[in-house]
């Protein structure tokens, strides 16, 4: 059975596993009186050096945060009137129950969706919701944004998948591409500068000079959206200049000599010129001069690695310039060798069976043990990009957004996604849930989504669940840890065990035989052989693979023809461009010159800061504290040309709205450019940005970027 | 002995890791039932350091209490409340003595003395109960890039010549 929280005034220290963002850091947890009173890293722990970062260590708060539901509650007046009646746990899971019941015999299976984001986590809580959702009938829809899916299924096509890790050990360069490890896995700093000192050189690519940037060799900034055209570029240099590999080339890969590719970038593409760096300097901004020797350097650094984050997401390009990082990186030789990015297990071996599969597939055969996602081998029937559905198992947010607005679904269960805040253009987000049935929202917090439904249920923190965790970041180590419960507190409840109550009321006491979750860990883990008891006994973690190197000269690569693909086999039979071609983002100055004389700044959005995760952590008085507002930054010369002060309210706006919002001058970001951070309810990048034009691979809007304009509330000193 | 920290700008990306544990091992303000954006004492703080010339347009740097070898606040503190800590050096304060004046603050050079709801000063203590206990100070274990150091400074290590050394290892001029 599963240990409960304990109520004992006794100081107890409890090894866990953090939740605060969806790395999964080890922690531990002091408690007393039934309270966290202080959350800290595990001390030697390989994967974090003992440190935790700033939304880690708020971990008292994020638990007792006054302002969190603590029990479930029912809509009473109209939806989004903000009436609501207190009911209990059975209330609560037998009227769902019900409305679940009715869709199912009114509208069929797929009439009921549960949608999905990150707050609960990847790992053994997405497959307990799989387990429920197939055994209602019906495939797990995406609810927030597909960020990182698009980037991990172009790996996973390209070479079998996502590094793991970069050897920070080895390396003597690092390129960080469109990723701040302060803001999503600060614990690894200490990695990244050990290498440093030890003589590595740090690249950043970013748009904003900050964070990393600060302390690096050399940075780079291109505008947002063009990251595709510097490593087109990049590509361009070491064919040009004869710096492949050319032993690893012509024996992993699918174009030996780089034939193919040869001619690609140098004219034979949809544009039909050549990928220069002057090419892409016109394009992108960054020095062509600049681009040339960060490919030479690259090419000519035998153990160098590119750790690429959300910067490169949230663009119609998204998967083509994931490929031509993947392209980089295998014409280089720089996959799973020592000092590059190593591909390691990154998920235990899970039982494919324990999804429960066969309940929407009567045919169902796995080919072998789970792997990171499930992946079932078909396309359901309402999934319009069967790429990123094989990707991940989940059917893309545009199908299930247009579930919802043709009327289909008559319940929708949403489970850790705050769709009114984090996805482009609220209002339509407003409309579409306005014509679902009823809809169920489970969430610690009575969030912008949860104001629109009928019925709300208090989800737990990590800090008050059990189940097996790995960790996830750009230190991805084979690690199978434990998440322990520390705390109870109000009614709240894990979202397995939600998803296990309703299982049972809907009559599936056969596939939930019971509430204790060490049933479903030991099912889930069956392969591993590794159980809940295992790990309760080891909790700082059991490992389930080792690291090695080159195994691609014992296994080749886990893509068509056991080859690096720098020729994507499965883009070409399904239509798309088996070599990535430049792709302009929906709005750029270059896209739409029109429209670019009304809105001539590029308006960009990306992370919220160390300190937040997407739309989470804003109540948290100790993180609120470092970033209390949101706020524009632009150029700090350019502000004064323009008369905009620090801290004035100014409006920003785009083609589709406008929000008001302080002005932060800064010296980190170049002239012609806003930055608006995510995530902020209140002046949300969102009411800006772009809900339409999909890439045609993966459903992803060119929702992070598009053209704007900053105003002076007065009216004067527009900018033109 | 005297203890200090040592902060090296090369390995800090503004985590802020340290400040939250500083509030977390403190349990200082703000507190869970206030208002988000309420801010209290922050005895840390990562202070940036913007310049619109030269190469590098941020800084970063972590402050804190300096605990000086002549502590300006210790000087001038007509209550005598401020006193050094015989064992560590830390520059702590005696509540009992205090008498929220203020005058600390006016002569210390780095912002270090603050006040609580009670107008008492508050301050970095260097975590002297972690010391005592063997451990370091939150902020030191907690910072991911390994930025902060604590240790006497008379003989503590000295990292920056430390990690030069390493590169010209690395750089085969001496092997």
């Amino acid at each position: 059975m599963a240990q409960t929280a304990g109520t004992s005034t006794e100081k107890r220290t409890i090894d866990s596993v953090c939740g605060g963002c969806h790395n999964s850091c080890p922690i531990l947890v002091e408690v007393k009186d039934g309270r966290v009173l202080r959350v800290s890293g595990q001390p030697g722990d390989p994967r974090t050096g003992g440190a935790i970062c700033s939304k880690g260590q708020a971990g008292p708060q994020i638990a007792h945060d006054p302002r969190r539901l603590l029990y479930p509650v029912r809509r009473v007046g109209e939806r989004g009137a903000g009436q609501w009646e207190r009911v209990s746990w059975d209330e609560a899971i037998s009227e769902l129950a019900a409305k679940i019941k009715e869709a199912l015999a009114e509208g069929g299976p797929r009439s009921v969706a549960f949608m999905r984001g990150q707050a609960p986590g990847w790992g053994f809580t997405y497959d307990m919701t799989q387990r429920l959702a197939h055994c209602v009938g019906t495939e797990v829809g995406m609810g927030a944004s597909e960020c990182f899916v698009p980037r991990a299924i172009m790996e996973g096509m390209t070479y079998g998948g996502m590094p793991s890790h970069c050897d920070y050990e080895n390396a003597d360069l690092l390129i960080f591409w469109g990723k701040q490890p302060a803001f999503s896995v600060a614990p690894s700093l200490r990695k990244i500068y050990d290498a440093h000192d030890r003589g590595a050189r740090l690249v950043c690519v970013d748009p904003l000079h900050f964070h990393l940037a600060a302390t690096a060799d050399v940075v780079l900034q291109p505008e947002p959206g063009t990251d595709l055209a510097v490593m087109l570029a990049m590509i361009h240099t070491i064919i040009e200049k004869g710096l492949w590999d050319s032993a690893f080339v012509d024996a992993y890969t699918n174009d030996p000599g780089l034939k193919r590719l040869a001619v690609h970038v140098r004219g034979g593409n949809a544009q039909g010129i050549p990928y220069t760096p002057e090419w892409a300097e016109g394009i992108s901004g960054v020095p062509a001069k600049d681009i040339e020797a960060l490919a030479v350097e690259y090419a000519t650094t035998p153990r160098a690695g590119i750790v690429s984050g959300h910067g490169l997401e949230g663009r119609v390009n998204v998967t083509q310039t994931t490929r031509a990082l993947c392209i980089l990186r295998i014409i280089t030789g720089h996959l799973d060798r020592v000092g590059c990015d190593v591909f390691t297990p990154k998920s235990p071996d899970r039982d494919p069976r324990f999804t429960l599969m066969d309940h929407v597939l009567p045919d169902f055969e796995p080919a072998g043990p789970t792997k990171m996602f499930h992946v079932p081998p078909y396309n359901p029937p309402d999934s319009r990009w069967p790429l990123l559905f094989g990707g991940q198992g989940l059917m893309p947010t545009p199908d299930m957004y247009r579930l919802m607005e043709e009327g289909k679904l008559k319940v929708a269960v949403f489970q850790g996604a705050n769709i009114m805040v984090t996805q482009p253009q609220p209002d339509v987000t407003r409309a579409a849930m306005a014509k679902v049935g009823y809809i169920c929202v489970i969430d610690p917090y009575l969030c912008e989504t949860a104001e629109l439904a009928d019925l709300v249920l208090p989800a737990a923190t990590y800090l008050e669940r059990t189940e097996p965790e790995w960790f996830k970041s750009d230190v991805w180590l084979p690690i199978l840890t434990f998440r322990q419960k520390c705390v109870q507190v109000g009614e709240a409840l894990p979202d397995t065990q939600i998803m296990i109550k309703l299982g049972r009321a809907l009559g599936f006491e056969e596939e939930f035989p019971t509430e204790d979750i060490d049933y479903y860990i030991n099912e889930d883990l069956k392969p591993t052989g590794i159980t809940a008891e295992a790990l309760r006994k080891q909790p700082r973690g059991i490992p389930f693979a080792t690291i090695e190197y080159e195994k691609f000269k014992k296994n080749g690569f886990r893509a068509p023809g056991g080859k690096a693909n720098i020729w994507s086999e499965v883009l070409e039979a399904n239509g798309f461009d088996p070599l990535p071609n430049w792709i302009e983002p929906s709005e750029s100055p270059r896209a739409q010159p029109e429209l670019a004389k009304e809105y001539p700044c590029v308006l960009f959005t990306g992370r919220s800061g160390p300190m937040y995760v997407h739309e989470q952590r804003r109540t948290i008085p100790w993180l609120r504290e470092m970033q209390p507002e949101p706020y524009v930054w632009l150029n700090s010369a350019w502000a004064r040309e323009l008369g905009i002060e620090d801290g004035e309210l100014v409006e920003v706006s785009s083609p589709r709205g406008k929000i008001r919002i302080k002005a932060e001058p800064t010296t980190i970001i170049k002239p012609g450019l806003l930055y608006v951070p995510g995530g902020w309810a209140d002046a949300n990048y969102n009411y800006l940005g772009i809900d339409k034009d999909l890439d045609p691979i993966s459903s992803q809007a060119n929702y992070t970027m598009c053209l704007g304009r900053i105003d002076k509330i007065s009216g004067k000193g527009e900018v033109e | 002995m005297q203890y200090g920290f040592h902060f090296n700008v090369k390995r800090c990306a503004q985590c802020f890791a340290c400040e939250v544990a500083c509030k977390s091992a403190h349990g200082t303000r703000p507190h869970v039932q206030e208002e988000p954006g309420t801010c209290g004492p922050r005895f840390r703080q990562v202070v940036e350091l913007k310049s619109e010339e030269g190469p590098t347009p941020i800084q970063y740097v972590s402050m804190a209490c300096m605990h000086c070898g002549d502590a300006a606040c210790m000087s001038v503190c007509p209550a005598r409340a401020i006193y050094r800590d015989p064992e560590f050096g830390a520059v702590l304060v005696d509540h009992d003595k205090c008498l929220g004046c203020r005058y600390c603050s006016w002569a210390c050079e780095f912002g270090a003395p603050q006040f609580g709801a009670d107008g008492l000063m508050v301050k970095c203590d260097m975590c002297i109960d972690r010391l005592r206990e063997g451990l370091d100070p939150a902020c030191v274990a907690s910072c991911c890039g390994g930025a902060i150091a604590v240790g006497p400074v008379e003989t503590r290590q000295n990292p920056v010549r430390e990690s030069a050394a390493k590169r010209l290892a690395a750089a085969d001029r001496l092997l």
